[in-house]
């Protein structure tokens, strides 16, 4: 009986990294057998829960005990990261289906793969004007040449959480594992393949699936809902604030904030919207409280998870 | 001396209250915990190794002994004069503050001075 309960310890222990395995799996497992009843067969349900989330914790690197400081900063990094492969998505769209001319694309993705690595390097000062050039070279062939995609929020949250990297943090830079590279490529293609909901309603229900994924990420991970609340603001101001493309009469924008003579600003808002019968009336202030509140809930989840980690 | 600013999570403290009389190992660990909470703590094995990597992390226990038991290592661990120095402390400060409830005398003293007085 102890033969099979060991075998499937161990197979529940697959949660933890090889090394920490190699050094605590026998150990481990020693303690589990010795509160193991005669004829257990089966692990209880209480030591799988606890093995999997430490197994998990000690994987991402949420285990050790760190100084406050640097959670916030790498939870930074990783927002970072996600906000730029969030803005590399579409640019790779348009490349792929040649909306965009060959130049432009060529620029745009030495761009993303300079800032990226700069970002994953640490190197806060240089990527700060990196994302912003960026950030220009959109805002410019949105404005000039009308090609494709408008101003990417999610670069301009990006540029707002590494200009508090620069400023405060300039000298620390977290350490990173190799396969820490891989959330990059990862994050793009999925992001990528993911057709995001232009419908008010669905988006709201993005925006609330982002928030409680944070929420629940504080278990586990305090820089969890740091990362949740960037990508909650970028992916608010995208709903907020649309801006119509060139031949667009039904655009529901809101509030357009480039004054360019091509776009005539409009602060009404189309909705409700209805679906299946059911009437949503999504508006501008409904968004905004949202916004306020999610992120907030969001960053004092933070502070309280990363307040507790600190104790030993 | 203690850990600078380290402040114990309750089952942290648990665990090296248990080991104040001696080295002990995991299972032992988890025993003398819920006996020493009343069952308030009731540690699961992986929660446990996880809070006995941060305790010798923070140099507050070490590995005192590492033996083969049943094919499979098994490790005693043993506070430093760190780790009882910062249970010891925890201690106090956890007496102190439930003194100032439990003990009337003490807190008509400390709030004795003239702009303590209650209007």
């Amino acid at each position: 009986m102890t033969d099979v309960l060991a075998w499937r310890y161990r197979a529940v222990m697959l949660a933890y990294p090889r090394s920490y395995r190699a050094r605590r799996g026998d150990e481990l497992l020693d303690t589990l057998l010795e509160f193991a009843a005669p004829d257990q067969r089966w692990p209880t349900l209480r030591e799988v829960a606890s093995i999997l989330v430490e197994g998990v914790r000690e994987r991402i690197g949420a285990a050790r005990r760190r100084p406050s400081r640097m959670v916030w900063i790498q939870g930074l990094q990783i927002m970072v990261v996600l906000l730029l492969a969030g803005a590399a998505a579409p640019v790779l769209t348009d490349v792929a289906r040649q909306q965009l001319s060959a130049g432009a694309g060529l620029a745009l993705i030495l761009l993303a793969l300079a800032t990226t690595g700069a970002v994953l390097r640490g190197r806060w000062v240089a990527a700060l004007p990196l994302t912003g050039a960026w950030l220009a070279a959109q805002v410019y062939l949105f404005t000039v040449s009308w090609q494709v995609f408008p101003i990417s929020w999610y670069l301009l949250a990006a540029v707002l959480a590494l200009a508090v990297l620069a400023g405060r943090h300039r000298s620390e830079r977290p350490v990173r594992s190799a396969w820490w590279l891989l959330a990059v490529p990862a994050a793009t293609a999925l992001l990528t393949g993911l057709e995001l909901p232009t419908r008010p309603a669905n988006q709201l229900i993005v925006v609330a699936l982002l928030a409680v994924a944070g929420l629940a990420g504080t278990l586990l991970d305090p820089r969890a809902p740091i990362v949740a609340a960037g990508l909650l603001v970028a992916e608010t101001l995208r709903t907020l604030v649309e801006l119509p493309t060139p031949g667009d009469t039904t655009s529901t924008g809101v509030i357009v904030l480039l004054p360019t003579e091509n776009i005539q600003a409009t602060m009404t808002w189309t909705a409700p919207h209805t679906s299946t019968g059911v009437v949503f009336f999504v508006t501008p202030t409904w968004w905004a409280l949202a916004l306020g509140l999610g992120t907030a809930l969001l960053f004092l989840a933070s502070h309280l998870g990363v307040r507790r980690r600190s104790r030993i | 001396m203690t850990t600078q600013g380290a402040i114990l999570r309750a089952p942290s403290y648990f665990v090296l209250a248990a080991l104040l009389d001696g080295p002990l190992h995991g299972y032992v660990i988890i025993k003398r915990v819920s006996a020493l909470s009343g069952d308030s703590v009731r540690l699961a094995a992986g929660t446990l190794y996880a809070i006995l990597d941060r305790l010798t992390e923070a140099a507050l226990i070490e590995v005192e002994k590492e033996e083969i038991v049943n094919g499979r290592a098994r490790r005693s661990y043993a506070l430093t004069p760190e780790g009882r120095d910062t249970v010891q402390a925890e201690a106090q400060r956890l007496a102190a503050a439930a003194a100032v409830v439990t003990n009337p005398a003490l807190r008509q003293s400390a709030l004795s001075g003239p702009e303590m007085r209650l209007a």
